[in-house]
């Protein structure tokens, strides 16, 4: 009987019950494949660094020579090699490339990000891995092994060529041999891509080609915390250290596409449990006749419930399985950019996982819906006798009169509805609240990574573009002199003014890896010097800007490794002194994970430790001048350059996250929308049934099919209203709390985001609304099948 | 001057593939003024005569003429202006839309109507003096479950009056109703007829149909009968002699119609 009951009702209410189907299948979908996602990734990055065998600690140097090594390597050297927590480590030779030492088959240079480390495949010390996982082994000579990343934006394949040349004669051309995986530069966020060559021709690039030198220290440490203290206490010039922490930090913005996707799926299963409670609840009072019935002839209580309970555990069993089915592809699409980048084990025990989540839902699904029966419990045979009213609920109902009211019946009708019966449509507004929210974050996030004011969250001030060459900074680095740098940029606003392109100012940024110490805690951070700034044009959150040569402002990174604070003085070694310097200002900053001491422009830094730099940054002068026209010009003029928009700039710090974003938001905007067709078609198809009894007398007293419409499509819109109105009142601090938190991570605390009214406050809300309301129109067209008889339908 | 006209009506239903014809060729005319009452056995077609004739379900064929006006070619949205201004519906059951007051389900098809020549003020006014005449504006911000089921069919015959009809329908008007409140609801009906409202209404009460001026007997979905009784009130006379000749005429006519209906095999 219970199969023939549960039959008849599934017939019934034929689409309300496909909807929620659709419900848990795609809930089932959208969190098996974003929990899986999110464990690969966070997983897999631990996984890759692992199975890539890469040291607790990396330092990347550059200067001297294979054949005269630095006098800084040899210190670097001889620490490792004296100190008591270095387990082990090792050493290997690099060469730095830039763009301009690069010739493709088309005659271009090869576009990449900036300066490119050269090694030998034979490198000890970290494992690299080809596109298919496999460990790259052996790479014959005249071949050459390039990232994923450089291969996409040159769109290169295997078999292309490249050649590399350097001023003093060298050439040699190179067959790509394919992509590989790299866990140490691999992730966009460390600025540099490598290239691998077989040893052979490494030998020969680094005897003849002249390209500059540096090194990388792989070490394994016994105690990393108590390495990583001495360690800053040393003061060496490099170009980078980092932990292995810091490097996995680098794939932070690989997991914010799945934390997005992981927020999507879990408002959906919270959406797909209320709908769930929203129709039980309606069709317990829909079937109060037969429940009623069924108690009256002794049926217990658990007995009906098991029944109700059995429905939902078919329709959650079904939707949970064909989910779990589609999760399986969809989890791969979703994963497949990540993938690229990644070495991710495939032995089934994601699909497990899946399948775990799978039947979790199932489980939820069922108990939510046996938990929602209990109203069962107090039905009695006497709701079967009296329509479903037990004589006990006699409470006004309706808030509003309509004498004296000046609007039209249909509109009071659907306000006075909504406001008698708020919980009611809760689940439609908070359908249309969470909506906006998931939409509100990726755009928000989107803008304020596309906005000009983010350079400042760089550490740096604004300016109209970047003039980016590679090849002068390093030739600056290795001058080691403050004047060359000044000279550069003289001649570069000489160069641009006798061209027409009238800079008001060009400056740039200069970075050291510096020891900074207060008391006994020391660290050693990247630190900048402006040159031709001003110290008061950059942004500061807390105390003023450093005026004179012993004033500095710090991050409060760096003031909280070493326990500073503002008018704190604290010690920097600045070549081989020790020098003393007061905080005057934090400030927050992106780079580096949010280190940064900034230093004013007087500060006498020993300039043969130079880190590394920006590239120029050029602010125009205020007549109106295309920047498109004036990268073309620039080209011509200075044809070894990379001209960047402050939007490239950005990208490119921030490894194209804006694009996946993008893509991302497009994909939430279509599921923010099918959910709220899902949950007004759903909510419509019941107050079909539930209100026809009210729709035949509206017919009988002479409303139109379409004043019914009206009717209820005002009410649909005016829940929508409020639901939108509270999700965009309330979707900045949702994105604060969600993206906010990623910005943190990565050294900005304080983000102010981007918000661009037009788009988050009127156009997608208003496109979510006016789809929404369009589907509770076309849905209830099935108003015109309601007799005037249906009227006896009425509880 | 004729209020309803209906020629030819039939009305089947197909159900499990079995065509029910539940009304057959039906013709009669309703003249302005007068309060018929339809009767006949239990599926004899009586409820499904007065939807179809009312405009609130479309029939197979034939026409209905209301008002000059034949609403058997009129389409949907026509049809619910006719339903709105030209026609007031009471139900057996007291069917009335529970998130609003007594008073303002009375006014609702008076907000709805887009009629030009009142104001919203005239309605409520109108409204007012409706319940009043109907003896129950001490009900009409009360909610409309807390009321006596005579209160709510009497504001239940307000709301079908708002639009001032020419021709009021009735389905068992008093047949959810006790014997005090069914008298109650007649008297009304009576005062209304009285006073120019066409009627016409569906019962099986004996005493309701000896309240109308002619009565149509229905059997098998068409119309084998009808006795005409006359106007059952008279304006001349004062109220205390009204009454007792009303009592008197009342039995009267019961007697005579309990005897028709016994020759018509009821």
């Amino acid at each position: 009987m219970n199969i023939r009951i549960l039959k008849k009702d599934l017939k019934r209410k034929k689409s309300i019950n496909l909807i929620l189907l659709l419900f848990i299948f795609l809930s089932a979908t959208f969190i098996a494949s974003s929990l899986n996602n999110f464990s690969v990734i966070q997983n897999g990055v631990d996984e890759f660094i692992e199975q890539s065998e890469l040291a607790d600690f990396l330092i990347l140097t550059m200067g001297g020579s294979f054949d005269e090594l630095s006098e800084n390597d040899q210190n670097i050297e001889s620490f490792l090699k004296d100190h008591a927590q270095v387990k082990s480590f090792t050493m290997n030779d690099q060469l730095y490339l830039t763009s301009n030492q690069t010739e493709l088959r088309s005659g271009k240079h090869l576009e990449m990000a900036s300066t490119m480390v050269l090694s030998s495949l034979q490198m000890q010390g970290q494992k690299f891995f080809t596109e298919n996982n496999q460990e790259l082994t052996k790479i014959e000579e005249g071949k050459m092994y390039l990232g994923r990343q450089t291969m996409l934006e040159n769109n290169l394949e295997a078999g292309d060529k490249l050649t590399i040349f350097t001023e003093n004669g060298f050439r040699k051309t190179f067959t790509i041999a394919g992509s590989f995986k790299d866990a140490f530069l691999g992730s966009e966020m460390m600025g540099s891509e490598r290239l691998l060559v077989s040893e052979a021709d490494y030998q020969k690039l680094q005897q003849e080609s002249g390209l500059p030198y540096g090194r990388t220290y792989s070490i394994s440490c016994n105690d990393l915390e108590k390495f990583q203290e001495s360690y800053h206490n040393q003061g060496f010039h490099v170009l980078f250290a980092a932990d292995q922490s810091l490097i996995k930090m680098t794939y932070i913005m690989e997991m914010v596409v799945a934390a997005v996707i992981l927020g999507v799926s879990i408002c959906l299963i919270a959406i797909a449990l209320v709908m769930l409670k929203f129709t039980i609840v309606f069709t317990v009072n829909e079937d109060y006749k037969e429940i009623g019935i069924m108690k009256a002839i002794g049926i217990k209580d658990c007995a009906v419930r098991r029944l109700y309970t059995t429905k939902y555990f078919v329709l959650a069993a079904v939707g949970s399985l064909f989910g779990f089915a589609t999760s399986i592809p969809f989890g791969k699409i979703l994963i497949a950019q990540v993938t690229e980048k990644l070495v991710i084990k495939e032995d089934g025990t994601g699909l497990c996982f899946q399948f775990a989540v799978s039947m979790a839902i199932m489980v939820l699904v069922t108990l939510s819906g046996y938990h929602s029966t209990r109203r069962m419990k107090k039905m009695t045979p006497m709701d079967a006798i009296r329509r479903g009213n037990n004589g006990e609920r006699f409470h006004r109902k309706g808030l509003f009169r309509l004498q004296g009211s000046h609007i039209s019946a249909t509109t009071f009708l659907a306000c006075n509805d909504v406001v008698s019966e708020l919980r009611k449509y809760l689940v439609l507004a908070v359908t249309g609240m969470l909506g906006v929210w998931l939409i509100a974050m990726p755009v928000n996030t989107i803008n304020t990574l596309r906005s000009d004011g983010l350079l400042e969250w760089f550490g740096t001030q604004k300016c109209d573009f970047f003039i980016v060459d590679e090849e002068k900074i390093s030739e600056l680095i290795l001058s080691g002199e403050k004047q060359k740098f000044y000279d550069y940029l003289e001649d570069t606003k000489q160069l641009l003014r006798e061209h027409e392109i009238l800079a008001n100012k060009v400056y740039t940024e200069v970075f050291f890896r510096l020891k900074i110490r207060k008391g006994d805690q020391s660290y050693q951070s990247l630190s900048l010097q402006g040159l031709n700034t001003r110290m008061e044009d950059y942004v500061y959150d807390e105390g003023v800007a450093p005026v004179y040569e012993n004033e500095i402002a710090v991050t409060h990174i760096v003031a909280e490794k070493i326990g500073a604070s503002v008018g704190d003085t604290i010690y920097i070694t600045n070549g081989d002194k020790e020098e003393p310097y007061v905080i005057t200002a934090m400030y927050q900053s992106m780079n580096n994970m949010g280190e940064g001491i900034r230093f004013t422009e007087q500060a006498k830094l020993d300039y043969t430790a130079t880190a590394g730099g920006f590239g120029i940054q050029v602010r125009l002068g205020d007549q109106d001048q295309d920047f498109e026209q004036i990268r073309d010009s620039i080209k011509k003029i200075m044809p070894q350059v990379k001209v960047q928009s402050v939007q490239e700039f950005i990208d490119h710090m921030v490894g194209g996250v804006s694009e996946q974003l993008d893509a991302l938001k497009i994909m939430i905007l279509v599921i923010v929308i099918c959910i709220n067709i899902l949950v007004v078609v759903l909510m419509q198809k019941m107050f079909l049934i539930r209100e026809q009894g009210e729709m035949g007398i509206l017919k009988a007293i002479g409303f139109s099919n379409q004043s019914i419409i009206a009717w209820q499509t005002k009410r649909i819109m005016l829940v929508l209203f409020l639901g939108i109105a509270a999700g965009t009142l309330t979707g900045s601090g949702f994105s604060k709390i969600t993206a906010g938190k990623v910005f943190q991570m990565v050294g900005a605390s304080e983000i102010t985001f981007v918000i661009n009214p037009l788009e988050v406050y009127l156009i997608y809300p208003l496109a979510v609304f006016i789809v929404t309301v369009f589907a509770c129109m076309v849905t209830m067209q099935k108003v015109r099948k309601i007799s005037v008889q249906q009227i006896n339908e009425m509880d | 001057m004729q209020a309803l006209q209906v020629k030819d009506l039939c009305k089947t239903y197909i159900i499990n593939k079995r065509q029910n014809n539940v009304l057959v060729n039906v013709n009669f005319t309703i003249e302005q003024g007068e309060m018929i009452a339809v009767m006949g056995p239990s599926g004899s077609g009586k409820s499904t005569l007065l939807y179809s004739v009312s405009g609130m379900d479309r029939p197979t064929a034939g026409q209905v003429i209301l008002g000059g006006k034949e609403i058997t070619k009129l389409n949907e949205k026509e049809l619910a202006k006719v339903r709105l201004n030209e026609m007031g519906f009471i139900f057996q059951q007291m069917h009335m839309l529970k998130n609003l007051t007594v008073m303002d389900n009375i006014l609702l098809p008076g907000y709805q109507s887009r009629k030009k020549d009142r104001t919203r003020k005239e309605i409520d006014t109108y409204g007012t003096s409706l319940m009043h005449k109907l003896g129950i504006s001490e009900i009409a911000a009360n909610d409309i479950t807390e009321v006596s089921g005579g209160q709510l069919q009497r504001a239940c015959i307000c709301r079908s009056l708002i639009n001032c009809p020419q021709i009021l329908f009735a389905d068992e008007p008093t047949g959810a109703l006790n014997r005090g409140a069914s008298e109650e609801v007649m008297r009304v009906l009576n005062r209304l007829n009285q006073e120019g409202t066409t009627i016409m209404l569906v019962t099986h009460d004996l005493k309701v149909a000896a309240k109308c001026s002619r009565i149509l007997y229905i059997v098998d979905g068409n119309i084998k009968g009808e006795l005409a009784l006359g106007c059952l009130l008279s304006q001349k006379k004062d109220d205390r002699e009204q009454t007792t000749d009303i009592e008197r005429l009342l039995r009267e006519r019961e007697r005579k119609l309990n005897q028709w209906l016994v020759e018509m095999g009821w």
